[in-house]
């Protein structure tokens, strides 16, 4: 039975996981009929496609298959430079790939009846490379190539954003992209599209990374050198994700070079780091290891003549290996350390210095089997995540999260469309020691498990409407939970124009509670959903339009549309203190964003403009008698109504520059009439022994709104090549150019204001070998 | 032949103007805005003056209100004189008596203004309290005294570990709270003597009668067990001889009723939501404790589980 919260209702411990059983088990049953139809004697040709240089995967190889002139089919790779054509009728065929930047292949083909092909292709480097016309729509990645809710990016695309770094960072790109709203230099928080952090879904090789951004908000666990591709879907993802209701940020990572030793070695005043890869064995195993560790005491403090009292560093190690014809497999490692004082105390309070760190690690194992036109991907993960936040002399609070994680993701490819379907079970262990300040609880040690399965076929429509429909069965057994999650993206292309649309249902079990009283709080204590008001729950739509206008200007508009129920946000006090005291709310998102790109010979450069209004609905029980309502409609602290980037990109060989200006409307927070005390007057009351509490008079919640926010980064950068095959990168730059005195953080009640970072100038040098 | 963008779409050639001039209006904006330094003022300020906590005791020869000035910053209070001239005047006598600041350092080393008075407050007597700063802006509240109660007991129900006193209080417009205290006698462990002890138990119920009296309720049988725990003795092995029982009725004010039926700090807090004070925010009362002084009968006292002599 499913409820109108899609929710199922199927009683209580055992019996519920033995229905909660034989649901997954019809669903996987109903998946293999809908995967395997009848195929007849036709044939596959299947393979992946790898760069001649370094062995790399290439995505987006355009395969095609030709009998004379005829195109008969065609595909183009996946992330792990995968493809396959699938139902082919035996006969001569010629098979070509093409990719910018690479020369053409070209092979012909005999294909019999039933032949099951495995064709693996190493492109070349084209000759002309640097004078290739780049044709539109061959890419699909970039700012402006945004796909109901998702962009994908690849790394050069990071490296255009001026960093502080001389290598790049996603941190970087993720706060120019419309809808995604950064609180500032610090704390290493991300609001997409209206939701919280602890409501984003950030994986890397399959493993999940609990809290990746840096302290400092310059920095991510993503240093550029390391990434692939990373898919960013601001709302309305496919099936395969789950378990987060704002967003998915799915990161590849490369696999390493298999022909050549490779690596870099970068000094900055924010961060030093090197990386190395190279062949294990030659063509088969290859390995890429990163590490970047700060250096803000012994540089950037210096030059802004400033404390800044943050500490990071950043490990990923990774090994990649072609097992045979038609398997891969790879281990990948990350760990990342953070510390540091995000509130620096005031009168009544002491600072608080908080700290946390990711391990993960992930195993990888892809195959294509021979029998079946068929890609399954098996990923073993596991993550932990522990933060301490501490006073000057005492540990306050202390939350760690670990999980292991098993995915079988497996695509049936057909003619024309593509059959998805997964599995997934998760452990999850959830241990938070509070102070009591977290819905009264102490300690706590909890024990969680999800399992479940998607079946996502993609089929055509009439009008040309391409579209991917399915659904997602989320159980929790341990919570006596489950939900059924309908999700659906179209996308429809007529000549220059392409629309999209999305849409889904999301359900999130495993919470993070987070002082959210001014936007600011980074300390998250992990549990379930426990409480009282349920699982949170969003519900999101997305209608997105696109238009190649000509080959240099692109330009897209999507709007979108989020409900939120059974959230959980802070009570409200008046006592001057950060309160964890939970109430239930709902929410809705509505917001549109603007994204145009131009290009044109070595400019290359995007304007994106975000609208956003995020209403909560505060349910408080005591509403009605401070406010005379039983709910409050507020902006909570998070809401950037306008928020504007532009970047530019300049190319003149061997310089380079990149520009970015970035404005943001001001967030909204709870202005104070003033401050005095309270008492409570009892019969108990003895003003001469009752010390009292200070007080705050507030005015009603988040009414008041903090300054703009804008600022303008240059760096120009140099390459030179100082040997064969070494490269000597080197970097200058401004940080917040013109000074602005951009608020972080406004301590409402000492008055004291805590800006972000001043103008900084920035350089670095980057030694690369190849 | 090849057509142009321009051929394809003429709407489109007024569009690509609009955006070739983006770079224009972008620099434009930019100057604009780079120009303004925003500050950011999070106090709105308010025309309150100060916050007053306590109530006028008709028991008490020394009347004294917690007093805390409304300020732009929030920081811990100095030891330094405050602000502000209290005074009360009662209004119908036209007495007016000027009160003084002390300055208190209390257990958490705060510090804090508590302004007292020495004088003993009238029954069922209105008072202005006002609070003058310099600059004379004003905060004030009217407290009329509740009026002196009578107390009586209405019934007992005594059963083998089953009873409860009644009392009646007639003549008070409210009773907030009511705090029972047991005399006992305990006897030395050798047995020579006995000594008397006080055990003060917070278990008294209070309810409004319908006409208009207050009642308060006592369950002695539920307290032996308290009393037992107070003293670290047995039941059974132990014996606890009581002399007589102690009721505090607080008598208030009609106007000290919590909005939410409980004196919930958390509930409280918010300003305003408890408050009786113009221009200015906090709540003064007027109110006393009256106490009622009974003996149980040896029948009842032991169905209750103390000793009898």
């Amino acid at each position: 039975m499913i409820s109108c919260r899609h929710e199922y209702q199927l009683g209580k411990g055992a019996p519920l996981a033995v229905a909660w059983g034989r649901m997954v088990m019809l669903a996987v049953i109903l998946m293999l009929v809908v995967a395997f139809p009848a195929q007849a004697q036709q044939s596959i040709v299947r393979g992946t496609v790898v760069a001649e240089d370094d062995g790399e995967p290439l995505q987006g190889v355009n395969i095609t298959l030709y009998r004379g002139d005829v195109l008969v089919t065609g595909a183009a790779s996946g992330s792990d430079g995968f493809y396959a054509l699938a139902s082919i009728e035996a006969g001569e065929y010629t098979m070509r790939a093409t990719y910018v930047g690479f020369q053409a292949w070209e092979q012909d083909l005999d294909i019999g009846n039933g032949d099951r092909r495995i064709i693996n292709i190493v492109l070349a480097a084209g000759d002309n490379e640097l004078e290739e016309v780049i044709v539109e729509g061959d890419s699909d990645a970039g700012m402006a190539r945004v796909l109901a809710g998702q962009t994908t990016l690849r790394p050069a695309d990071l490296e255009r954003i001026p960093s502080p770094d001389v290598s790049g960072d996603l941190v970087n790109y993720l706060t120019t992209v419309p809808g995604i709203v950064s609180i500032g230099d610090r704390g290493g928080q991300l609001f997409i599209r209206g939701g919280e952090p602890w409501q984003n879904l950030v994986l890397l090789d399959g493993m999940w990374v609990y809290q990746p951004f840096h302290i400092l908000g310059f920095f991510s666990a993503f240093p550029t050198d390391i990434l692939q591709q990373v898919d960013i879907y601001a709302g309305g993802y496919t099936s395969q994700y789950g378990g987060r209701i704002s967003s998915v940020i799915d990161i590849k990572s490369r696999n390493g070079d298999k022909r050549g030793y490779a690596g870099s070695a970068s000094v900055a005043p924010f961060v030093s780091g090197f990386t190395l890869e190279g062949p294990i064995a030659d063509d088969i195993v290859s390995f890429l290891v990163s590490y970047r560790e700060s250096v803000i005491d012994q540089g950037a403090s210096r030059l802004v003549d400033e404390e800044l009292p943050f500490e990071f560093d950043d490990f990923f190690a990774k090994t990649h290996a072609f097992i045979n014809a038609n398997t891969q497999l790879s281990l990948s490692l990350l760990r990342t350390n953070d510390r540091g004082s995000v509130f620096e105390g005031n009168d009544l309070e002491d600072p608080e210095y908080i700290d946390w760190e990711n391990r993960a690690v992930s195993a990888r194992y892809l195959v294509f089997p021979r029998a079946f036109p068929i890609m399954a991907e098996f990923i073993l993960s596991g993550s932990r995540l522990k933060s301490t936040q501490t006073g000057v002399t005492e540990e306050v609070r202390y939350s760690k999260l670990s999980s292991v994680n098993t995915t079988v993701n497996v695509t049936h490819y057909h003619r024309n469309s593509e059959v998805r379907w997964g599995l997934f079970a998760r452990t999850l262990e959830l241990q938070s020691s509070l102070d009591g300040l977290y819905q009264g609880f102490f300690f706590r040690k909890e024990y969680a498990t999800e399992v479940g399965a998607y079946l996502e076929p993609e089929f055509m429509l009439p009008f040309g409407w391409q579209v991917r429909a399915g659904f997602r069965i989320h159980s929790f057994p341990s919570q006596d939970s489950g939900f059924l999650e309908p999700r659906f993206r179209a996308v429809k292309v007529r000549d220059r124009d392409e629309f999209t649309l999305a849409a889904g249902v999301f359900h999130q079990e495993i919470v993070g509670l987070t002082d959210r009283r001014d936007a600011a709080g980074v300390f998250t204590a992990w549990t379930t959903s426990t409480f009282d008001q349920g699982v949170p729950e969003a519900i999101h739509a997305i209608a997105g339009y696109r238009r190649q206008v000509n080959r240099r200007l692109e330009v897209s508009l999507e709007g979108y549309a989020k409900k939120l129920n059974n959230l959980f946000i802070p009570e409200w006090t008046a006592y001057p203190r950060f309160t964890t005291r939970i109430q239930s709310a709902e929410g809705r998102v509505l917001g549109g964003d603007l994204r145009i790109a131009y290009r044109k010979g070595p400019f290359d450069g995007f304007v994106t403009y975000g609208l956003s209004n995020v209403r909560y609905s505060a349910q408080q029980e005591s509403l009605e008698l401070w406010y005379g309502t039983n709910e409050l409609d507020f902006r909570p602290a998070h809401d950037r109504r306008h928020q504007i980037n532009a970047v530019a990109s300049l190319d003149l060989k061997p310089f380079a520059i990149d520009v970015r200006w970035q404005f943001g409307s001001g967030l909204p927070y709870s202005r104070a009439l003033g401050f005095d005390g309270f008492m409570v007057v009892d019969g108990d009351l003895d003003v001469f022994s009752d010390a009292g509490n200070r007080r705050v008079i507030y005015e009603e919640p988040y009414n008041g709104t903090l300054p703009t926010y804008h600022r303008l980064d240059i760096t120009l950068e140099r390459t030179m090549k100082i040997a064969s095959g070494v490269n000597l990168k080197a970097l200058a730059g401004v940080i917040n150019m013109y000074d602005r005195q951009n608020l972080f953080y406004l301590d409402v009640f000492t008055l004291r204001r805590v800006d972000q970072l001043p103008l900084i100038p920035t350089f670095g040098l980057k030694l690369e070998y190849e | 032949m090849m057509m142009t963008n321009t051929d394809m779409n003429p709407s489109l050639c007024g569009f690509q103007r609009l955006i070739r001039l983006l770079p224009v209006l972008f620099v434009a904006f930019l100057v604009l805005s780079t120009g303004c330094e925003e500050a950011v003022d999070p106090v709105l300020k308010t025309d309150e003056a100060f916050s007053l906590y306590g109530y006028l005791d008709p028991s008490s020869d020394i009347q004294a209100v917690r007093v805390f000035s409304i300020d732009g910053v929030l920081e811990n209070t100095q030891a330094t004189p405050l602000d502000a001239e209290i005074r009360t005047i009662n209004q119908n006598s036209g007495e007016e008596v000027v009160w003084r600041d002390s300055i208190i350092t209390y257990r958490d080393r705060t510090i804090g203004h508590v302004y007292y008075a020495g004088f003993r407050a009238g029954h069922d007597t209105p008072y202005r309290l006002v609070a003058t700063r310099s600059d004379g802006r004003t905060t004030s509240v009217d407290v009329r005294t509740p009026p002196d109660g009578q107390a009586t007991i209405r019934n007992i129900y005594s059963a083998r570990s089953q009873v409860l006193v009644e009392m009646t209080w007639s003549n008070v417009p409210r009773v907030i709270q009511a705090e029972v205290s047991y005399f006992v006698s305990v006897p030395f462990p050798d047995g020579t003597d006995t000594t008397t002890v006080r055990v003060d138990i917070k278990s008294g119920r209070v309810s409004e009668n319908s006409d208009g009296t207050w009642s308060v309720s006592i369950l002695p049988s539920a307290d032996i067990g308290v009393i037992f725990s107070a003293l670290q003795l047995q039941p059974g092995r132990d014996t606890v001889f009581l002399d007589h029982i102690e009721v505090r009725a607080f008598v208030t004010s009609d106007d000290w009723e919590s909005p939410v039926g409980v004196f919930d700090p958390e509930l409280l807090v918010q300003p305003g939501t408890f408050s009786n004070v113009d221009d200015g925010f906090g709540f003064v009362g007027g109110g006393y404790f009256d106490t009622f002084e009974f003996q149980l009968a040896n029948d009842v006292a032991r169905n209750a589980g103390f000793s009898i002599k």
